[in-house]
């Protein structure tokens, strides 16, 4: 696929969503009038006219968004696997060895369960999934949707179901170049706490930073093992990454490999189908993602195999 | 009368928990302190095997130099805490021999044996700083306890003190920034 084409696909988008709002535009106006008409003629304007006037326009634009859904679906999401052929695939292609890309699929509920670094909460779905090699380090990468069911009863006996995001980002998995035998988690204190079943199984260890202290929780099963893998340089690694992401990170030590959760709101590699496209933005955003998995290798030095035994 | 007495039993019986569970507080950091710093001996013990290893394998390869004088580590139990300081300084001082040594022979530098335990050491000085800094942060909780009121009082009673830190020498902080 070229940008032309996408730019075409994007142009046949905006034409029939621009043609749906027309339309539900010309029902909806059609409706009000009708049931005005309606109303007066045989009734008075009460609360009920108002309440079913209200529904009514609420039934249009849904139905509208469902018609639009209908039309535009396979146009999107031929314009989003058009968008992440073009752009992402070459990007991390470039960037990374041994690539391994799925832009549908991510980490299966099970896989993430089985870690136990993170609760999946009662709706789990991932995709992006990304594998490969930067500077010889093995990674893997997903973002993570996950959400919890919340029931509430009210004095009258009804009870309302809520879905509430509790987390929206990346997930990440790279070779860590320390062995290490117990687990060790670092989570930042404003986390969910729900999402980690860890706080309830280990013991937290306070490291001799006050301020990180202050920012994150550590827990693990041997506080040796904590002190070893969190050496004051990684300490103040964690603290600028964690400032300059400004989202809620998780950091675990597992199997000999480092997890990294990052809270922050976003779907990456994606693009808003209805936004003009630029490529430079368009490439300067995927850099930035790509970046996120980058900055970890580079910053925590993954690469430096000091630490390994010989094989 | 009879509030005053229940007000007394009251204040006595909070006393007495608070006495309780100070006291138990204070005996699992010394606990805590003791099992750190046998992390710390075996992290210094690990360290000697290493050092020693290195260096015989230095000693193969530099023979009539003057500067193959190895100071003598001697580790055993029961040794006092600034015992253990002065024998990991003289681990110090013999592995800034060794690494005097090594840039004088690039042979030796670049020998598989040599390079394996260089990484061996690197390793096990990272385990000596872990052990090292879960060791004082540990003192620095229970010297909390000893010298803050008021759970000094307990500490005096059942005659404990603040303890000593094992204090890193800088050379020993350069080694893990060793270039391999």
């Amino acid at each position: 696929m070229t940008i032309g084409q996408l730019k075409e696909i994007q142009k046949e988008i905006i034409r029939k969503n621009k043609k749906c709002n027309i339309i539900t535009s010309i029902v909806l106006c059609f409706v009000i009038v009708l049931t005005i008409f309606i109303k007066s003629k045989y009734g008075f304007i009460n609360n009920a006219f108002v309440l079913a006037l209200i529904i009514e326009t609420i039934s249009i634009i849904l139905i509208s968004f469902i018609i639009k859904m209908c039309v535009n679906g396979k146009d999107i999401a031929k314009f989003n696997e058009g968008f992440k052929k073009l752009f992402v695939n070459d990007a991390l292609k470039s960037t990374f060895d041994d690539l391994e890309y799925n832009m549908d699929e991510g980490f299966s509920k099970t896989i993430i369960d089985q870690y136990s670094m993170l609760d999946t909460g009662d709706s789990f779905s991932s995709n992006d999934y990304i594998s490969g090699k930067y500077k010889g380090i093995n990674f893997e990468q997903s973002d993570l949707f996950i959400e919890e069911k919340r029931v509430t009863t009210d004095s009258d006996g009804d009870t309302e179901v809520e879905w509430i995001p509790i987390f929206t980002g990346r997930y990440m998995i790279f070779d860590f170049n320390k062995i290490f035998k117990a687990n060790v988690q670092v989570v930042s204190k404003n986390f969910y706490s729900h999402l980690f079943p860890w706080g309830k199984k280990y013991s937290t260890v306070k490291m001799e930073d006050a301020e990180f202290n202050k920012l994150f929780k550590v827990y693990t099963s041997m506080e040796h093992d904590a002190f070893y893998l969190l050496t004051p340089h990684f300490i103040d690694k964690i603290k600028t990454l964690y400032k300059q992401l400004n989202a809620n990170i998780m950091l675990g030590f597992l199997d000999n490999r480092l997890h990294i959760a990052i809270d922050n709101g976003k779907d990456s590699f994606e693009y808003n189908v209805f936004k003009p496209i630029n490529e430079k933005e368009i490439k300067d955003n995927i850099i930035k993602d790509i970046k996120l998995i980058t900055d970890f290798v580079d910053e925590f030095n993954l690469d430096n195999d000091l630490f390994k035994k010989e094989n | 009368m009879e509030y005053l007495v229940y007000i007394i039993i009251g204040v006595v019986l909070i006393i007495l928990i608070w006495w309780i569970s100070t006291s138990n507080k204070l005996k699992k950091m010394t606990i805590k302190v003791d099992e750190s710093l046998s992390g710390i001996d075996i992290a210094l013990t690990k360290r000697h095997e290493v050092l020693t290893k290195m260096i015989e394998v230095v000693k193969g390869y530099v023979k009539h130099e003057k500067e193959t004088f190895f100071e003598v580590v001697k580790l055993r139990k029961e040794m006092t805490l600034s015992e253990k300081i002065t024998e990991n300084q003289k681990m110090d001082n013999n592995m800034q021999k060794i690494n005097v040594l090594v840039e004088n022979y690039p042979d030796l530098k670049a020998s598989d044996n040599f390079m394996v335990l260089q990484k061996a050491i690197i390793d096990v000085e990272e385990h000596l700083q872990a052990s090292r800094r879960l060791y004082n942060s540990n003192v620095t909780l229970f010297n909390d306890l000893v010298m803050l009121f008021p759970s000094n009082i307990v500490a005096k009673a059942s005659k404990m003190k603040a303890k000593e830190f094992f204090k890193a020498t800088e050379k020993q902080k350069e080694y893990v920034k060793v270039d391999v």
